[in-house]
């Protein structure tokens, strides 16, 4: 069974933690690692920080996240209504060990395609929606 | 050599909305003459790509000084963080502000 919980926010980065508390307050007890529960609140903050800052004026707009939790897998989808934006072109950083040559930035989209299963993007209705899944590690019964 | 370094100890969640004071913070140090800064995240469980930037750029402007930053007492989350964007290779990083300390 899949349950689904959604919650609609003003795209202001001081909304930031709340984000990441009701990620939290969903996937606690739902047999997540905590390991598992950072990376995908990481992940949805990188994703929401982006849209925040490069997608919407500040205060402009809002972002609806819907968390939909399975005893598999926890799937993120992001949706806002700001300048059409696909993560997934973004080209990957350069992680050189040089701090001279090391670029600063960059490395919010980088953080989410390593922490998530999988990352899929469309516009769609005049929204962009980033879909993030993160699967359970040690489902029993494997 | 004693270069008595500063220390800066931050708290908290570093995100996008707490970065830029923390940027501040780093920023003001050097240019007011630190050359030697430690940077203690005992305190900080959690550190998002916009607390990353800002230790980077702190980092770099340290180097162009002729300054070094040690970094100190990594959270387990911070240190996935440091691990998985090749941030580990790029500081020197203490177990604790003693270590920090007798480093330089």
């Amino acid at each position: 069974m899949t349950k689904r919980h959604v919650f609609v926010l003003e795209a202001r980065k001081e909304n930031l933690p709340s984000i990441a508390e009701f990620i939290g307050e969903h996937l606690a007890g739902q047999g997540f690692s905590e390991k598992e529960i950072f990376e995908v609140g990481l992940a949805v903050d990188e994703a929401c920080s982006n849209i925040i800052l490069h997608g919407y004026a500040e205060g402009e707009g809002q972002i609806e996240v819907e968390l939909a939790v399975s005893p598999e897998r926890v799937t993120v989808s992001l949706k806002d209504s700001g300048v059409p934006f696909n993560p997934l072109t973004v080209e990957p950083p350069d992680l050189c060990d040089d701090v001279d040559q090391r670029k600063v930035g960059g490395l919010g989209v980088f953080i989410i395609k390593k922490t998530m299963d999988s990352v899929g993007y469309e516009y769609r209705d005049g929204k962009n929606v980033l879909s993030i899944t993160k699967n359970r590690s040690d489902r029993p019964g494997d | 050599m004693e270069k008595n370094p500063q220390i800066i100890r931050l708290s908290g969640r570093i995100d996008a909305t707490t970065a830029p004071g923390m940027e501040k913070e780093l920023f003001s140090g050097i240019e007011e003459g630190t050359r030697a800064m430690i940077i203690d995240l005992e305190a900080v469980d959690y550190m998002s790509s916009a607390g990353l930037r800002v230790l980077l750029s702190a980092l770099k402007k340290m180097k162009s000084v002729g300054g070094e930053v040690r970094l100190s007492s990594l959270q387990p989350h911070v240190r996935e963080v440091f691990e998985m964007t090749g941030f580990s290779r790029l500081f020197t990083i203490c177990a604790d502000i003693d270590d920090a300390q007798t480093s330089f």
